[in-house]
């Protein structure tokens, strides 16, 4: 796997990011959240192996039904 | 059949004895009723049982039936639908403290086909809380044990479903899957789990936990029930952003179809670092398949690893989306798992959600061309043994990681993937073969799934519970 480009977010950068999410985290839920939110952090990066370009995010929306109100 | 109980008989073997009047709805939910006030105590399989109302509708099925208007094989005969399923008048959860007083006032559309088509609905069924989850360790409504071995968890999240179709206390149940949630509890269970392709059956009226990767489904004890309680639920639906407009083929004649010459794609790298009683199994399994005529073929499609790295990102942030509300105004209210896990998902960077979504896109496109040269991939459906409940929330990340393995790549790309018994451990606990197939191919899952279990008998195997 490449080395991703990613930056380790430390516990009081998280802390600071759930703040402005609207979350108080105590210290035991930052020592849990931290290393998760780091490693899906460079597991995200490391779908850029995959070769993005020209390619549009899978989600759909369907204007007729969205304006018909039915979905 | 004869001196099987009649709460151990198939969906099918059911249905056939209610033709031909041999059994009654009555007496089959009789049946039910009664193994599920045995079994109950141990299993913790319901959030909420309905007996009168079962008993009611029984004896109605009973009267259309003898007047001559028999509806088809589910008419009369018990199920259970996992708690995320909107039944009117009747609490759904979700698995959820903050839910726990929450009736809906209308049927699921799933919920409205099956009462249409006649069933029996014996109950809500216990998940994992907000279906976010492996275990079914439920915090607010107790774990489920699996029948099989009670200190071994049956996996989730729809492991309430699953407990409950293998104990016999329901024909069959209806389950959702996220990132395996269906075949992961059958696998660990050793029931039947169609997780369908992405749209074919609505999810209007089940509880969310993440849009783009929910899928709604059947858990059953063979292959031919599930087809049977496919062919009522599928089917394109207006108010479910994501169903599909498609032809519904008829799931149980093209059971009848040969499988011979199918073309069986056996990606290798999803073979590593398999339990040995696992990998053992699942090869004996494909051999088993490729006896009966499979063309037995090696195929590449991306690392296990990269389809979770893509699907978390997407799950995480929509689970967070979802439960937005409640997770900063109520966080006491959730279990601590699912608690950190929201949180989690609130913090996820919005360009890497999209990201996700186009990674997600490349992904389909590599499996899609690796399916050009093949029918239908196989994998174990679970990697590992069954873990204790004692434990279970130790290492959870871990855990979560090993149980989704193979169950997440499908829901990515969102094919349709069932998970069937194939074995045992040596300590008798359930082992899962997965078979998917190409976009809306669900019944060539189910053909090869269903002459699979012609030749074995695996799926006939009784927990002791």
């Amino acid at each position: 796997m490449a080395e991703s480009s990613v930056v380790e977010l430390s516990p009081d950068q998280v802390r600071a990011l759930a703040r402005s999410a609207g979350l108080e985290l105590g210290e035991a839920d930052l020592a849990a959240i931290t290393p998760q939110l780091n490693q899906l952090r460079h597991g995200v990066a490391s779908l850029s192996e995959l070769n993005l370009q020209d390619v549009e995010p899978a989600v759909t929306f369907d204007a007729l039904r969205a304006a018909a109100g039915t979905a | 059949m004869a001196d099987t109980p009649l709460y151990a008989l198939s969906l099918a073997e059911q249905a056939r004895l209610v033709r031909q009047r041999r059994a009654s709805p009555v007496e089959l939910t009789q049946a039910h009723l009664a193994r599920i006030r045995d079994t109950e105590p141990r299993l913790n399989s319901f959030i909420l049982l309905d007996e009168e109302g079962a008993l009611r509708q029984a004896r109605e099925a009973e009267r259309q039936i003898a007047s001559g208007r028999y509806l088809g094989p589910l008419h009369g005969v018990p199920m259970a639908l996992k708690d995320l399923y909107d039944t009117a008048g009747m609490a759904t959860t979700g698995g959820m403290q903050i839910l726990r007083e929450r009736v809906p006032d209308r049927n699921a559309t799933t919920t409205a086909l099956l009462v249409g088509a006649g069933a029996v609905l014996l109950g809500k069924l216990n998940l994992h809380e907000a279906a976010f989850g492996v275990t079914t360790v439920n915090p607010h409504y107790g774990p489920t044990r699996n029948p099989w071995i009670l200190k071994r968890v049956p996996g989730g999240s729809s492991g309430g479903s699953a407990s409950a179709v293998a104990s016999g206390q329901a024909a069959y149940s209806l389950g959702s899957d996220t990132g395996g949630s269906i075949r992961i509890p059958a696998s660990l269970c050793g029931i039947t789990g169609l997780k369908p392709t992405y749209g074919l059956v609505s999810r209007s009226g089940v509880l969310p936990l993440s849009w783009s990767l929910d899928h709604a489904g059947p858990m059953t004890r063979t292959a031919e029930d599930a087809a049977l309680v496919l062919a009522v639920i599928a089917g394109y639906d207006p108010t479910d952003p994501a169903s599909v407009d498609a032809p519904v083929p008829d799931y149980a004649a093209e059971l009848q179809r040969p499988v011979r010459g199918l073309r069986l794609g056996v990606p290798h790298t999803y073979f590593e670092d398999l339990d040995p009683q696992v990998e053992r199994a699942t090869r004996a399994a494909i051999q088993a398949l490729a006896g009966l005529g499979l063309e037995v073929r090696d195929v590449e499609i991306p690392s296990a690893r990269t389809f979770a790295s893509c699907s978390s990102a997407i799950l995480y942030a929509e689970a967070a989306a979802v439960h937005h509300r409640d997770i900063r105004a109520r966080p006491q209210d959730y279990g601590e798992d699912v608690r950190e896990r929201l949180r989690l998902g609130m913090l996820i960077d919005a360009t890497d959600y999209v990201q996700a979504q186009r990674a997600r896109r490349a992904l389909c496109k590599r499996v899609g061309q690796a399916m050009r040269d093949v029918d239908l991939l196989v994998t174990p459906s679970v990697p590992v043994q069954t873990p204790p409940i004692e434990g279970s929330g130790l290492e959870a990340q871990r855990l979560r990681a090993h149980l989704t393995r193979f169950s997440r790549p499908f829901n990515v790309t969102g094919l349709p993937a069932c998970s069937i018994p194939c074995g045992f451990t040596n300590d008798g606990m359930p082992i899962g073969l997965q078979l998917a197939g190409r976009p809306l191919e669900d019944a060539a899952v189910l053909r090869a799934a269903h002459a699979y279990q012609q030749v074995t008998d695996w799926h006939r195997r009784r927990p002791p519970v």
